[in-house]
């Protein structure tokens, strides 16, 4: 009996030492510390490990080689792609992003498969696209693009000077808003190009794209779309830049 | 002076293991390796991928080398009796606790120091090349630091020492070999994911009875991701303040100096 109150104070005192410490570092620096940290770090959360395979964040966060790691997901995600594993393939894309997210590649890849495969293989599972009502494969697409812009706004978090990504989801807009209701959806495709062209690394064909849908399918906004592109004519910057803009407003102009 | 006596010895009996020499030659084998595995990387910077090939060796072989090590120097003074003799000597426990985590320590900067030379060679060469490629293709040149590297190794050091003052404490009351390497491991892992037990107790979802038990075992162990800045610190040319890898050594100083003190008080009343 006095043996076992021995070991039990002993146990005790030693988790009573071990969290003061605990304690004490987080309270004096090591909390804040850790919170600056992990802004600069790979997605580090709870969510990711419940969300993507566990064991690959245990293998990724316990001996590094996180872009190795992230690698081999992303070729057994392409595996189970080739196989259109839905479900497998979307995890371990996640995972993939996860371990790795300041890879361009895993992001626009990733919202390839979401936003233009996977809607494809859900329709051909639930019978083929004869089977398949419209109205119930619209709404397949529609929350394939739902997913697709959710993951735009993650990526273009990870690479926030990137233009490309709002090019990106403004193409993606095009394509997927044509295939849901029958007519894309010019205008929030412009609004995704005008996110595009104020980033700092805004791509010279964002302008042309934009001036282009707003002359050929949109005159009535051309306007508006001049305004946009005067007020970015005086942040260029670059006389490469400038040219671009004021291509982009000569086309405007055009008839 | 025993102490030094101590560690010294320590240092050289671990010097001479194969096991020892077998994971250096691995992990250096990898980080030279890694130049000819970079063409399977999907489109991300190949200086990031060799880097993070060799920080991932270096804590992998590191961690690997820090738990077998202790426990094995630590249990062959114990079963070949060496420890009684020793200890009747004018040797306090203290001195031989201590003495022994340095050599340790020795043992664990010596593989650090020449993995991260290493990892520094092969970035130092490669980084030019990839500079002029970059350049070429009109793209932003990769950046790399010298300086950075050295701090980072610093870093991982510090975190190797909690690592084996962690297998110290366990290897201090365990009572075979192969207890206090599990139990050693299994420590390693709650260290690395010390985070996601933070984030359960803090979590809106979780039940009352998880929130505190994740809260008190995340208070009760260091969090080890702290010192996992190897890619800001050698490829960011924004780098991380001094103040900010101060703290971190700080940290890991604290947290390996109480595990040796845990340890030495449960090596005090050990019945050798």
């Amino acid at each position: 009996m006095k043996t076992a109150v021995l070991k039990i104070s002993k146990l005790l005192a030693v988790l009573a030492i071990l969290a003061g410490t605990g304690i004490c570092l987080n309270f004096a620096f090591a909390g804040d510390l850790w919170l600056r940290l992990r802004s600069r770090m790979p997605e580090t959360s709870a969510a990711s490990l419940a969300d993507t395979a566990g064991t690959g964040m245990a293998l990724g966060t316990l001996g590094g080689f996180r872009t190795v790691l992230a690698d081999i997901a992303w070729l057994r995600a392409y595996s189970f792609w080739e196989k259109s594993s839905l479900n497998d393939c979307e995890a371990l894309c996640a995972l993939a992003r996860t371990m790795d997210p300041q890879n361009f590649f895993f992001w626009e890849n990733s919202i390839n498969y979401v936003a233009y495969d996977f809607p494809n293989w859900v329709i051909r599972e639930r019978g083929g696209w004869r089977q398949v009502s419209e109205a119930v494969q619209a709404e397949i697409h529609r929350r394939a693009y739902a997913r697709g812009l959710e993951l735009v706004g993650e990526w273009s978090q990870r690479f926030p000077e990137s233009g490309h990504v709002w090019t990106y989801a403004a193409q993606m807009c095009i394509v997927k808003t044509a295939v849901i209701y029958g007519r894309s959806d010019f205008e929030s495709a412009l609004q995704f190009y005008e996110r595009a062209m104020l980033c700092e690394k805004a791509p010279w064909f964002a302008f042309l794209a934009y001036a282009n849908i707003t002359r050929m399918q949109l005159p009535e906004r051309r306007e508006r779309s001049r305004d946009f592109l005067r007020e970015r004519l005086s942040a260029a910057g670059t006389p490469e830049r400038l040219a671009v803009i004021e291509d982009a407003l000569e086309i405007l102009s055009a008839e | 002076m025993s102490i030094y006596w101590i560690a010294r010895n320590t240092f050289l009996e671990a010097v001479r293991q194969r096991f020892f020499n077998f994971l250096l030659i691995l992990g250096l084998l990898m980080t030279a390796l890694s130049l000819a595995l970079s063409g399977f990387d999907f489109g991300g910077n190949e200086l990031k991928f060799v880097a993070d090939f060799g920080f991932g060796g270096l804590f992998l072989f590191g961690s690997i080398l820090a738990v077998v090590m202790t426990v094995q120097l630590f249990f062959a003074e114990i079963d070949n009796r060496t420890a009684i003799t020793l200890l009747a000597k004018p040797v306090s426990r203290f001195e031989f606790v201590v003495g022994k985590f340095a050599g340790i320590a020795l043992l664990l900067a010596v593989f650090v120091a020449l993995m991260a030379l290493l990892l520094g060679i092969v970035l130092a060469l490669r980084q030019p090349v990839l500079a002029a490629i970059a350049e070429q293709r009109g793209s932003l040149a990769p950046y790399f630091s010298l300086s950075g590297l050295a701090l980072f190794a610093v870093l991982q050091w510090i975190r190797l020492l909690i690592v084996a003052a962690m297998t110290f404490f366990f290897t201090s009351f365990a009572q075979t070999y192969l207890y206090a390497v599990v139990v050693s491991f299994c420590g390693l892992l709650i260290a690395q994911l010390q985070y996601v037990l933070q984030d359960v107790a803090a979590g809106d979802k979780t039940g009352t009875f998880a929130k505190i038990a994740a809260g008190t075992i995340a208070q009760c162990v260091p969090n080890l991701q702290l010192f996992n800045l190897g890619p800001q610190l050698t490829l960011d040319a924004a780098g991380v303040p001094a103040g900010t890898v101060l703290a971190a050594a700080g940290y890991g100083c604290v947290w390996a100096g109480i595990l040796i003190f845990l340890a030495f008080a449960f090596f005090r009343s050990r019945e050798m």
